[in-house]
């Protein structure tokens, strides 16, 4: 049925409207500007990440450090009887 | 724009036939105008990806061809999701199809409506071989099958149109 009733031969190639090339320049233009936003967005994200990280490093580093300064250590001396 | 002037050439060339392939998919001057601007926006994303394993021509058609299957199945979903009942898809479609001859106007667009109703692939073929007019070869290379099994889908889309109408 198709082959009689559909051909090509019943269709008109149609004109492709004038402002369609400018609207897609718009969007490719669009879709430029909003790409690069987000590159500067998850770039600045990631540095915000790296500076906290360095931040909570530091922060665990200085705790370290004053801990093994307070704490006691059993092991400091070779001396066990001591505690026995 | 990365090479305006590379754009300009190949929508020159070929913005004539994804507006077209896209009316016969949608159905609509405005889909279709829409469709056309997003498969150009995906041409110019991609052409510097574009490997020359097969001619622009059959790319630029598998762009056109896939972006109106995803434009009719999202707007399936939209009006299955309104209607959250049982509907026959194509009356709900407005049909402007402004390629279509007046003489032919009614039978033709029954046959659309009902080529529209077929799986993906037999809508594709028939679309392509009845309405485009290309050979069996160009069909069998945009749908990546052989040509044996193109005829074997044509044979099957012909007989369930058949049964439609």
């Amino acid at each position: 049925m198709e082959k009689q009733l559909l051909h090509k031969e019943q269709f008109s190639s149609v004109e492709v409207p004038d402002f369609l090339l400018d609207k897609i320049k718009n969007k490719i233009h669009l879709e430029q500007k909003k790409s690069s936003i987000q590159s500067k967005l998850l770039l600045a994200a990631a540095v915000i990440i790296l500076f906290v990280n360095i931040g909570i490093i530091g922060q665990q580093k200085l705790k370290g450090n004053t801990q093994v300064e307070t704490e006691f250590n059993p092991y400091t001396t070779l001396n066990y009887s001591y505690y026995e | 724009m990365k090479n305006e002037t590379q754009f300009n050439v190949i929508y020159n060339e070929y913005a004539k036939l994804v507006y077209n392939l896209s009316l016969h998919y949608l159905h609509n001057t405005e889909d279709a105008q829409e469709a056309t601007q997003d498969v150009f926006v995906k041409i110019y994303n991609k052409i510097e990806g574009f490997n020359n394993k097969s001619s622009l021509k059959t790319w630029i058609y598998r762009i056109t061809i896939n972006h109106s299957l995803d434009v009719i199945k999202s707007k399936n979903r939209k009006l299955r999701v309104l209607f959250s009942r049982e509907y026959e898809d194509n009356d709900k479609i407005d049909f402007d199809h402004p390629g279509i001859k007046v003489e032919s106007k009614e039978v033709v667009e029954k046959i659309m409506k009902e080529i529209n109703s077929l799986p993906e692939n037999q809508k594709t073929a028939l679309i392509l071989k009845g309405i485009e007019g290309l050979s069996q070869k160009e069909i069998a290379s945009i749908l990546k099958i052989k040509e044996k099994a193109l005829e074997s889908l044509l044979s099957r889309a012909r007989a369930n149109l058949k049964k439609r109408l």
